[in-house]
């Protein structure tokens, strides 16, 4: 299935330790990054489709893929802290996985369930 | 045991309502927290599992979820979320969602993630319990 995974500059280096760990879980998806977080993905010598980095974009991007009904989940590994220029795209993006009923974490323990879930599929 | 903690906003209510009811022996025994209007209304649909009752989402009840988050009170989080509504209290949503990623809480926005999230909770307690099974043979 094809997953979208984004991660804030603030929750990156998580996001380093996650995937190492969880790596059996995410290697048989498709996965779409921004452009900075599939720097990251790429790392581990997965397949991943990159578009721009969020302040340019890359969030309203995603966010047409769900629209289009190309994306089945979204792994958001937000920093709820930091300050963002690009903050309308991340509300229109978790807006529209809630209007798609897209399955969405923003936060690393919801998606390890997900991840768990979705190894069964 | 942490609590359970459920939120739906109008449109979605009787979509709470039948999931709870689906997944049912899961959430019993559990402790369940629910924003006023959406306990009122499980309760009317003959929900039969007992609800703690904050405020409504209107006079704080959000606030008062974040609150026990804060605390350590609450292990999960659904929150049925219609996003083709604005409420005047939008910033109390904005805090919850922000302290459940700040607090690493699961948590789900909408139904499709709620049924995924609980069906892989279920499944990572029972090889939890089946790991601490192993362990104590041991």
């Amino acid at each position: 299935m094809k997953i979208a995974v984004i991660a804030h500059d603030g929750t990156k280096d998580r996001l380093r330790g996650f995937i190492q760990s969880k790596i059996d879980m995410i290697s048989n998806h498709t996965i779409v990054c921004t452009k900075s977080t599939s720097k990251i993905v790429k790392e581990f010598n997965l397949d991943v489709s990159a578009v721009e980095s969020g302040p340019l974009g890359g969030d309203a991007q995603i966010a047409a893929q769900i629209v289009s009904n190309d994306i089945e989940a979204v792994l958001f590994l937000r920093d709820p802290l930091g300050k963002h220029p690009h903050e309308p795209d991340i509300n229109m993006l978790l807006r529209l996985c809630d209007v798609y009923q897209v399955p969405l974490a923003t936060n690393f323990k919801t998606a390890e369930i997900l991840l768990n879930h979705f190894k069964n599929l | 045991m942490s609590k359970i903690a459920v939120i739906a906003h109008d449109n979605f209510k009787p979509n709470l309502l039948e999931f709870l009811k689906g997944k049912k022996s899961w959430f019993f025994g559990r402790e369940i927290v629910a924003t006023g209007r959406t306990a009122e209304f499980l309760e009317a649909g003959d929900l039969n599992l007992p609800l703690l009752h904050v405020n409504k989402g209107s006079d704080g009840g959000y606030l008062q979820i974040t609150e026990m988050i804060k605390n350590g009170e609450v292990g999960i989080v659904f929150f049925f979320r219609d996003a083709t509504i604005v409420q005047p209290y939008h910033e109390d949503i904005s805090k919850l969602l922000n302290t459940c990623d700040l607090e690493n809480i699961p948590l789900s926005t909408n139904q499709a993630g709620a049924e995924l999230l609980i069906i892989g909770k279920i499944r990572m307690e029972a090889s939890e319990k089946a790991q601490s099974k192993l362990n104590s043979n041991q």
